[in-house]
């Protein structure tokens, strides 16, 4: 029924435009995000993240004009990943796909990609190996050891704290979180004392963090999803007094769109690692924001997930560029994996097997003037994903 | 036996003969099944997800439709399939159709142990029962990610050659086939259970259950059983769709998929064999076209679509077709 409508919709089309359609065929690109439900915000920060470059870049690259297509993966849903995917690469026929909102999601979509060899970019997922399982995957975000390991072992070697304790969410991804924490620090010299695993449903974080308090660690791993857990946590660990009894705190980032100076005073001591510091003065970062506020508005706070597309649309220009508009798929992808890029970020680069490499920046909570400021304390430049065994 | 009584057994045997004839609509829906195949070979991936949605509507249908079981929690019995096929792919065996009956038995197993809560509950606090035993098992496979892989799902699946001969693949020909075949099959199986004595026991059950003890039917015995058959089909459902997938992770067993799987049931008609296909194709099939038309507000055309559905059709979309079907036979009959 639908092939009947489309072949109408084509004739009308040719009917209309002639011959003038002939010269370049669009570069096509399938973006499959949650574009519904409870985390539709991904897939809204996704079409933010590509209005944001085409304002920025125009919509042509090497003379193609950019087709985007796309699909809603409907949250966890592998099959519906796979599902769509599958269409993106026999239906649509797409150049390139943009996608990976889930872990089991870019899971399921690997062997799609392996067999129809489409360069995949993994946007969200956070899981370790990934890119691993095809050899046309790439990813743009940030794989879950490697921000964490950096920090346990900076803990334990540059900061001597010795002494560590995990606290991270009771999910497959916390324990990632854990067992990455306890290598760093092991790397650098210290030990971890403790270890606690944290329902994700729990609302109250007191007597965990009271727990810590007895055990007395120089340094705690925080490691929760950014957002109301992760700051509750860092509540508790301020209204019990840890930092003054010389316990740390070393974390991701609280909150994926609001600066960790705006929570408020409790966050006052803690250390943050991240990937990105979104309102670094690089130029690359000032396009990335000035186009960002061009389309949304000024003061619109930015979101991971729309500079991750576009640092994927940038290296797809640059990949493609470099084929004079052809979209070879072993090509695109020996231009890119063992290659460097710069992003709003900093420098990225990736290693043989599709893994980002990136810098992790340290950040410290302090006052100044009475005003919350997250201090750059430390850069660790380029940062591998750490060789764990499983 | 007296002539009577034989003449009695002989007129309720032509009775059970007549109600399971075929009717003429059903090799068409069938052998539009397989045109599918043939008209829209890019939506071959969409048709095999269609089909095991329809499988596992069916086998909640039989509880539903027919036995008058209501659940929240039959993707349980689906995730507990797929997990079954995905484990001992993960840990060896790969044989697509081994690995599918080792997803039905387990599943109906777990039907079992549940049934002996499930026959003693019902109206409200079924929904409540079924639901809480889904979350239990959900938040169970959610912590026990060294065998599940939790969140992260199940990896290293690899489901071996159909027969050893086909192999799956990217445009989903041998997955439809084989998906088409096998669904085909358990439908025969649905179709014998329901024209079966045991069925319109069943349908007695559903209409009235006070009374049906009173006519001296076993209703905890048959409400197991019917149990156990559902849960054994949702399980075949569930390893049919980690087999086209070769993945499995814990959305098999959330919650969304009951009510997406009972949305289906109600838009196709319940009690009616072939309301879990049209309901699975309908929904699934508009869910796409709006999905593609829109990725961000296609739920919006759904809730629509679903309260038109219930406020005016007698019982789904088999029900309005079955009124139309009528009325025209009337208008026919009238004018001639």
């Amino acid at each position: 029924m639908r092939k009947l409508f489309g072949i109408a919709v084509v004739a009308a089309f040719l009917a209309t435009a002639g011959i003038a359609q002939a010269d370049e065929a669009p570069l096509k690109i399938g973006v499959i995000m949650t574009y519904s439900g409870p985390f539709a915000t991904y897939g809204h920060q996704a079409d933010i993240g590509i209005a944001s470059w085409l304002k920025a870049h125009g919509d042509t690259i090497a003379g193609r004009k950019i087709e985007f297509v796309r699909k809603d993966d409907t949250g966890l849903a592998p099959d519906v990943s796979k599902r769509v995917t599958q269409e993106l690469a026999v239906r649509d026929k797409v150049d390139i796909i943009f996608g990976g909102c889930w872990s089991p999601n870019a899971l399921a979509s690997a062997p799609v990609v392996t067999a129809a060899r489409i360069p995949f970019f993994i946007i969200v997922a956070a899981t370790d190996g990934i890119p691993q399982k095809s050899p046309y995957m790439v990813r743009v975000s940030q794989p879950v050891s490697v921000p964490v390991y950096s920090m346990g072992k900076w803990a334990a070697g540059t900061k001597g704290w010795k002494t560590g304790y995990s606290a991270v969410v009771d999910y497959v991804l916390g324990t990632a979180g854990a067992k990455a924490f306890r290598a760093g620090l092991e790397a650098g010299g210290g030990k971890v004392v403790g270890e606690v695993r944290i329902p994700v449903s729990n609302p109250d974080f007191t007597p965990f963090v009271e727990r810590i308090k007895e055990t007395r660690p120089q340094v705690v791993q925080l490691f929760m999803p950014a957002g109301a857990l992760a700051v509750g946590f860092v509540k508790a660990y301020h209204d019990i007094g840890l930092a003054k009894d010389g316990i740390n705190l070393v974390t991701g980032p609280l909150s994926e769109t609001q600066p960790t100076a705006t929570l408020g005073d409790f966050v006052e001591g803690i250390y943050t690692g991240t990937n990105w510091i979104d309102d670094n003065d690089s130029p690359e970062n000032q396009a990335f924001l000035k186009a960002l506020h061009e389309t949304q508005g000024p003061g619109f706070n930015p979101g991971f997930v729309a500079m991750n597309i576009w640092d994927a649309l940038n290296i797809t220009k640059a990949a493609v560029e470099a084929q004079n508009g052809k979209v070879d798929p072993g090509k695109t992808m020996s231009l890119i994996r063992g290659h460097q890029f710069t992003s709003p970020r900093g420098p990225i680069a990736f290693d043989q097997n599709g893994e980002i490499v990136q810098n992790v920046y340290l950040q410290h909570a302090v006052k100044v003037d009475g005003k919350m400021t997250m201090k750059l304390v430390e850069t660790l430049p380029m940062v591998k994903p750490p060789a764990l065994t499983q | 036996m007296t002539a009577e009584t034989q003449a009695a057994n002989a007129a309720a045997v032509a009775d059970f003969r007549a109600r399971a004839r075929w009717q003429w609509y059903e090799p068409i829906f069938w052998l539009g099944a397989i045109a599918w195949y043939f008209l829209f070979p890019t939506y071959l991936p969409l048709g095999t997800q269609v089909l095991c949605s329809a499988l596992f509507a069916l086998s909640l249908d039989l509880i539903l439709g027919y036995g008058g079981i209501v659940s929240l929690g039959h993707t349980t019995f689906f995730g507990i399939g797929a997990y079954t096929a995905g484990l001992l792919a993960k840990y060896g065996w790969g044989e697509p159709i081994t690995c599918l009956l080792a997803g039905g038995v387990t599943a109906a197993i777990a039907g079992w142990i549940c049934s002996f809560v499930i026959v003693r509950v019902q109206g409200v606090a079924l929904l409540l029962v079924t639901l809480g035993i889904n979350l239990v098992l959900y938040e169970i496979a959610n912590k026990a990610y060294t065998i599940t892989g939790g969140a992260d799902g199940l990896q290293g699946i690899v489901f071996w050659k159909v027969f050893g001969v086909f192999d799956y693949d990217i445009e989903g020909r041998v997955a439809y086939i084989y998906t088409l075949a096998v669904v085909f099959l358990l439908f025969l199986v649905a179709r014998r259970i329901v024209y079966s004595p045991f069925g319109l026991a069943l349908k007695g059950m559903r209409e009235n259950w006070k009374r049906m003890p009173a006519l001296g039917a076993a209703l905890r015995h048959h409400g197991a059983l019917i149990f156990v058959l559902s849960a054994a089909i949702a399980g075949l459902a569930g390893a049919l769709l980690a087999e086209s997938v070769q993945f499995v992770a814990l959305d098999s067993l959330g919650v969304q998929r009951s009510v997406d799987v009972l949305t289906m049931l109600i838009v196709g008609g319940t009690g009616v064999l072939y309301g879990s296909f049209v309901g699975a194709t309908v929904y699934m099939v508009v869910r796409d076209q709006l999905a593609d038309l829109n990725p961000a507000y296609w739920y919006f055309w759904i809730g629509l679509m679903l309260v038109v559905v219930v406020l005016f059709t007698r019982n789904g979309v088999v029900g309005a077709l079955s009124d139309a079907a009528a009325w025209f036979q009337r208008r026919g009959r009238a004018q001639s």
